[in-house]
């Protein structure tokens, strides 16, 4: 079966029954969107929450609203709809304790968040989550099903 | 990011050089056995790309953070491979290997801060700054989750980081660890204009 791997920083999209999969995610989310009647599939690595508060841009795809914006208009333009699309996220940990250097909340936090902003601007429904926590996690998105595989370390292997 | 000249770039890897080389020989008095460090590199790398240059994304690893503070700031990020953490603390502590008991955990938190305060202060007392390094947290797991955080610091400052990396082994060759010093961009100025004062 075809294995799309996604780079941090980056998506990648991909037709049923292909799995696309991102590696290592700590405070990362990986964002899984999915139009259920052309079994599509988008999953983007995301590092940091926004555009707007960076002091540089560079790379969009870093950024969760860039990506999010960018992922969504790449599977339009190859046949999917908003309006079907649901979304399943994962990642979004807090690998390091610094209470010095995150005092209110961490990368990872602040990350989940920025992606459930945009997901709700756009309503397209997150229908399952694993966040928080802090551990590092491998994410596999099957298109089949629409079924996300979590790997960690610690806890083994769930299918969100 | 202000572009450095080649004899810049030297002048840094010879200080990184002199600055890993005390902290080799911290290590080594640590754990009795000669500790070797290759040349190392000050570059500016894809920030992307770090994930590969650690064995991939998936490899199991030991990651102790320290940040420096003081006139120049930024991150310290030593990574051991799991065995060589495992063969570390029970060279340390004799019978006990997990990383991620108390023990363990504690004792690879204080490898980190012997090695990092042996690192910053040779580079603070040949530029005569002050750099000190906070205390050591520790993460061990996916290797691309470990260094997530120090890609999310400088990714919100650009797309390429100025990386000061050095590989270390012991002589037997079961320890093996990466030593990263990744300066705030703000702080290259401050360590360049400390060189200038110095030489001139």
């Amino acid at each position: 079966m075809d294995k799309v791997v996604v780079k941090i920083a980056d998506y990648g999209i991909a037709e049923a029954p292909a799995i696309l999969v991102t590696y290592g995610l700590g405070s990362c989310v990986a964002v899984a969107l999915y139009d259920t009647e052309t079994r599509m599939g988008g999953l983007c690595h995301i590092m940091l929450p926004s555009s707007a508060v960076a002091r540089a841009s560079g790379n969009p795809k870093k950024f969760a609203d860039m990506c999010i914006s960018e992922v969504l208009e790449d599977m339009k333009n190859r046949g999917c709809k908003v309006d079907r699309m649901v979304a399943k996220i994962a990642g979004g940990a807090r690998m390091f304790d610094l209470p010095h250097k995150e005092k209110s909340s961490s990368i990872g936090e602040r990350n989940r968040d920025a992606v459930l902003i945009e997901l709700a601007k756009r309503r397209i429904p997150l229908i399952a989550e694993d966040t928080g926590g802090n551990h590092g996690r491998t994410v596999e998105f099957h298109t089949e099903n629409g079924d996300m595989q979590v790997r960690s370390l610690r806890s083994g292997t769930k299918v969100i | 990011m202000r572009q450095l000249d080649e004899g810049e770039l030297d002048f840094l890897r010879e200080l990184s050089n002199i600055g890993v080389g005390h902290a080799a020989t911290a290590l080594s008095q640590l754990i009795g056995r000669q500790v070797g460090m290759r040349v190392p590199k000050v570059s500016i790398v894809d920030i992307t790309s770090v994930p590969e240059i650690m064995g991939g994304s998936e490899k199991v690893v030991s990651g102790v953070y320290l940040q420096v503070l003081g006139d120049a700031r930024g991150g310290i990020l030593l990574i051991f491979p799991d065995d060589s953490s495992r063969a570390l603390i029970n060279l340390l502590l004799k019978g006990v290997e997990d990383p991620l008991s108390e023990m363990g955990a504690s004792t690879l938190k204080e490898v980190g801060n012997i090695l990092a305060s042996a690192y910053l202060s040779v580079l603070g007392n040949m530029l005569d700054i002050t750099l000190i390094p906070s205390i050591p947290s520790l993460a061990h797991d996916m290797v691309g989750a470990v260094i997530d955080i120090v890609l999310s610091d400088l990714g919100e400052i650009g797309d390429t980081a100025f990386v000061f990396e050095t590989e270390f082994c012991d002589i037997k060759d079961d320890i093996k660890g990466h030593f990263f010093l990744l300066p705030d961009p703000e702080s290259i100025d401050v360590i360049m204009k400390a060189i200038r004062s110095k030489n001139g």
